[in-house]
């Protein structure tokens, strides 16, 4: 729950505009606002930012040695409890920093505690402009700092400022460092590698501030129909809204974080190169530090996120559309692949005999629905592999005998039953998996097994695990679903752990499509 | 260009083992058009090329992740186009110059955007033969260079297989 | 005064260019060129670094943000607009785009002529544009397309005055003989080292017009960083032949053409390939 300033960004402007409106007897309007954004580095717009919304807003124009504080204001519910001289703080300490020499504004004589506030922050009246304020034909009382190079305005500043981060830390209810004291790293995580766009704030790498993925984000409402539709693997289209959106739900602002992480691999490599472009970018400009994260080691660490009670020693089972693999983990960092598939992944098995059924995608939860109803022994299909005595596994085999064994029922012109098709299609796939799992489980001696990946939502391959491994004593542990297909906040966590390992990516860093888990 | 030669196989053990002779045939920037139904034999064929290739490690069905890319005496990219629905999303996975990138690039189910092709390219469309196993590589090579590299295959191929069925 | 960073990697080049903008001149501090093809993703950011650091500028003192939105290599163009969008919106400041072959006949904006910009295409097209050049003002003839060389050559032959074209763009190291053949003397080929756009030439071409201390030029965008994209060109090639493949074989639904996936009724029979 963090209250906090940040740069105000266009997707501000409705609060910003309604807190002006509500305020001030000549309210700028929205152009006014939008053009300021637009303006560059002579400009600061801050905002002070909570889960309740926008509380407050400030802004500054720099000309030469001169700054103008142009616009502050604060939310009605939200005065007298020190953010205003957050804002303040924060527009002196900013040009403090340019070499600023002397900070003016305007106020209305009338405004008696807006008057003291800037007082204190070492703001003298000199001087009056006659008729400013169009509504009441008030003058304006104007006021200038001393010189902000000098001794005492530095002491001001710094106490001011001291003054703002109380106030944010109380309103935040203390969440700025957690109740062992230990600074928490806050995480901006960005995963583009396959067909989702996607952004995160995770904060220790475990409280997920925010997780946001393109397909689920109204694009048209958002830009008015001048982006075009955000399809599958629009990654350039949607990374800025995504990021954006992640930030804001979070309320959090690009100053307030400790690292970006990024997925840099597996994938393909015209998706992956997106989000890494666009993750150094933000890099260089804001000089954070960069993490780069395999995407499978996400699917692992969602596991954690879900539920920090999970730890290694384990054994993962990272079950996708495009992945199936086995993974023995004895600590996070430490990974052993002890099998994957020959051929097709268990996801994309799945799509293709739904395909077949005529089911539509997504195959796997529409095979797993209509497998409720069927007999799973109704056909004898092979299990694959499944004395192969290794972890490795093969489903094209599988695939050919579905479609072998639907050709010929219909060459002999007999009504197939797709319920009990799927069923024994499912229990095919599951079979051979469980028995995997369960006798890697047993070799390395874990307690603890894990299904990651989106093909983790399948009920049955959940029951049947969670079945087999309880009679061995082995605990089952499966994210949520959104946890589950591709997300950012997985990659946040593992970026996470990679971040506070001192593990860094340079800014010669490149995507990686076939970025090996070890 | 014109004419239709084939390769017979029985199992998939032949069919990857065609795909290991074509493999041998191979040069930079040759292209591999697949066409086949489900369970064909596509990714199998492909494997095959790959170990011909002195590729290391598994070769997976590139369903998913729409370009997989392998490297051995030649780089392979691996292509399965069955998720794309229209012939803009070409773009996105950057189809164009990952074929003029200098390596070999197999694409299944070439077949969705024939436009998209080259013009010089060989397409192996697979089907079934007489029996549950079999399968026949129908080959068409649409230029001078992909015509002569389906001859010396289907020629590197005639002893694999029996003869009979369709 | 506005510190602009710019950068393209729509062709085989890296190309960063570093300047200052009064609200009346563009003033460049330096640039950068690097042939590293298919590894922009590599070396863009260092090469902005080292921008950088060799004019004495600092990251986080740059107002405002030019990219080249191509059209060229697609993984390429995609590197620059993303990598931009980061480093815009990492600084809080506007991001302007410029199409990349704009950025290029830019460079030739002294001369009183015709530039014929060829970009490469890929699968035996290219990226024509055609602009007239004249006291250091650039106006592009037509809008973008992908076509083959062979129909560009000859459509600037037949529809662009009588006058010398200069030709410029990646795309005649493959089709440079076309273009001479078609235009004969008209053709002016320039040296293979103009072909790209410069840092220079990005930001000349971003503030081309603009007369405010605040904004770039007219054509250069909003400065949102959102919803800057690279400049797409239809794919007329595929889809055309899509169509009249489908048209071909009597079956009137593009979408159908090539989806060989046995039939979805398990009751009744498969229907097979269209």
């Amino acid at each position: 729950m963090t209250v906090a300033i940040r740069l105000m960004r266009p997707t501000d402007l409705d609060a910003v505009v309604a807190m002006e409106r509500a305020t001030f007897p000549t309210p700028w309007t929205r152009g006014i606002f939008k053009g300021e954004l637009l303006q560059g580095a002579s400009r600061r717009w801050v905002v002070v930012t909570s889960p309740g919304g926008i509380l407050g807003y400030a802004g500054t124009m720099q000309a030469g040695e001169e700054s103008h504080i142009m616009n502050l204001a604060v939310r009605a519910d939200s005065r007298g409890i020190g953010l205003g001289a957050a804002l303040l703080a924060d527009l002196m300490s900013d040009a403090q920093a340019r070499g600023v020499e002397r900070m003016t504004l305007e106020v209305r004589p009338s405004n008696a505690p807006a008057i003291a506030m800037y007082e204190d922050a070492g703001f003298h009246p000199a001087g009056e402009r006659p008729g400013y304020y169009s509504d009441t034909g008030e003058p304006a009382l104007i006021m200038w700092t001393d010189d902000l190079r000098s001794e005492t305005m530095g002491a001001r500043i710094g106490e001011l400022a001291q003054r703002g981060r109380r106030a944010l830390a109380e309103r935040s209810g203390g969440a700025a460092s957690s109740a062992d004291g230990v600074r928490r790293a806050l995480v901006l995580a960005i995963e583009s590698s396959c067909d989702e766009t996607a952004a995160a704030v995770v904060c220790g790498g475990r409280e997920v501030l925010s997780s946001v993925v393109a397909s689920q984000i109204d694009f048209h409402a958002r830009f008015g129909g001048v982006v075009p539709e955000i399809a599958s693997r629009k990654h350039t289209e949607a990374i800025v809204g995504v990021v954006d959106q992640a930030l804001g739900e979070a309320g959090v602002g690009l100053g307030d974080l400790d690292a970006i992480g990024v997925t840099h691999g597996p994938g393909l490599v015209g998706a992956l190169v997106v989000g890494v472009a666009y993750a150094k970018g933000l890099a260089l400009a804001t000089g954070l530090p960069l993490v780069g994260v395999n995407h499978l080691e996400g699917h692992l660490f969602a596991n954690n996120l879900a539920d920090p009670t999970v730890e290694p020693p384990l054994v993962a089972l990272i079950v996708s559309g495009g992945h199936t693999s086995l993974v023995h983990v004895p600590s996070w960092g430490t990974y052993h692949t002890l099998g994957s598939t020959l051929d097709d992944a268990a996801g994309e098995a799945f799509d293709k005999v739904a395909k077949l059924l005529g089911l539509g995608y997504p195959g796997g939860p529409a095979i797993s629905r209509l497998a409720k109803t069927g007999d799973p022994r109704a056909i004898a299909f092979p299990r694959a592999m499944i004395n192969s005595g290794d972890y490795d596994f093969s489903l094209s085999g599988l695939k050919t005998a579905v479609i072998t064994h639907v050709n010929r029922e219909r060459q002999v012109g007999r009504e197939i039953d797709a319920a009990d098709l799927a069923a024994s299609f499912q229990a095919a796939v599951i079979d051979v998996q469980v028995s995997k799992s369960v006798r890697a489980a047993q070799e390395f001696g874990v307690k603890t097994f894990c299904l990651a990946g989106g093909v983790a939502a399948n009920a049955a391959l959940r029951d049947a695990m969670r079945d087999a491994l309880a009679a061995r004593g082995v605990r089952l542990s499966v994210p949520p679903l959104e946890l589950c297909t591709d997300n950012a906040a997985m990659i946040g966590a593992a970026a996470n752990f990679r971040f506070m390992r001192g593990e860094r990516l340079g800014l010669d860093a490149e995507a990686v499509p076939d970025l090996p888990l070890e | 260009m014109g004419e239709i030669v084939s390769i017979r196989t029985r199992g998939d053990a032949q069919t990857a083992e065609a795909g290991r002779r074509l493999a041998a045939l191979l040069m930079p920037d040759d292209v591999l058009s697949l066409s086949g139904d489900l369970g064909a034999g596509k990714t199998c064929l492909v494997q095959g090329i790959a170990g011909g290739l002195g590729v290391k490690g598994h070769v997976a069905s590139p369903t998913f992740n729409i370009l997989l890319v392998h490297h051995g005496r030649l780089t392979l990219n691996h292509m399965d186009l069955y998720r794309l629905d229209r012939a803009d999303q070409l773009e996105d996975i950057d189809f164009f110059a990952t074929l003029e990138s200098g390596g070999v690039t197999a694409i299944e189910w070439g077949d969705k955007f024939p436009g998209a092709m080259p013009d010089d390219r060989l397409e192996v469309a697979i089907r079934l033969g007489g029996r549950e196993t079999d399968r026949v590589l129908d080959l068409d090579g649409t230029g001078p260079r992909s015509a002569s590299l389906a001859r010396a295959w289907a020629s590197a191929c005639s002893d694999l297989s029996g003869g009979e069925g369709a | 005064m506005t510190l602009v960073l710019a950068l393209d990697t729509a062709t085989e080049e890296c190309a960063v260019g570093l300047g200052e903008w009064d609200g009346a001149a563009m003033t460049v501090f330096g640039e950068t060129n690097l042939d590293v093809p298919r590894a922009a993703l590599t070396h863009l950011v260092p090469a902005i670094d080292r921008l950088l650091k060799d004019c004495g500028a600092r990251i986080d003192r740059v107002g405002a943000v030019v990219c080249g939105r191509g059209p060229g290599s697609f993984t390429g163009v995609r590197i620059g607009v993303a990598t931009a969008k980061g480093i815009a919106s990492g600084l809080a400041v506007p991001l302007y785009g410029v199409g990349t072959l704009d950025a290029i006949a830019r460079r030739f904006a002294d001369h009183d002529t015709l530039v014929g910009v060829v970009g490469d295409a890929m699968r035996k097209e290219v990226y024509p544009a055609l602009f007239r050049c004249r006291g250091g003002r650039l106006e592009r003839l037509g809008g973008y397309e992908v076509i083959p060389p062979e129909v560009a050559a000859a459509r600037w032959a037949r529809d662009a005055g009588t006058g010398p074209i200069l030709l410029a763009g990646n795309g005649l190291a493959k089709y440079a003989d076309v273009f001479t053949a078609a235009l004969g003397d008209r053709a002016r080929l320039t040296p293979r080292a103009d072909w790209t756009p410069t840092g220079t030439s990005l930001l000349l071409q971003a503030y081309a017009g603009a007369s405010a201390l605040s904004g770039a030029g007219p054509e250069a965008g909003d400065g949102d960083p959102a919803t800057l994209l690279p400049i797409y060109t239809r794919l007329s090639d595929a889809e055309e032949a899509e169509r009249s493949k489908c048209g071909a074989s009597g079956s009137g639904d593009p979408a159908a053409a090539g989806t060989d996936v046995p039939s979805s009724g398990v009751t009744g029979p498969g229907s097979g390939r269209p």
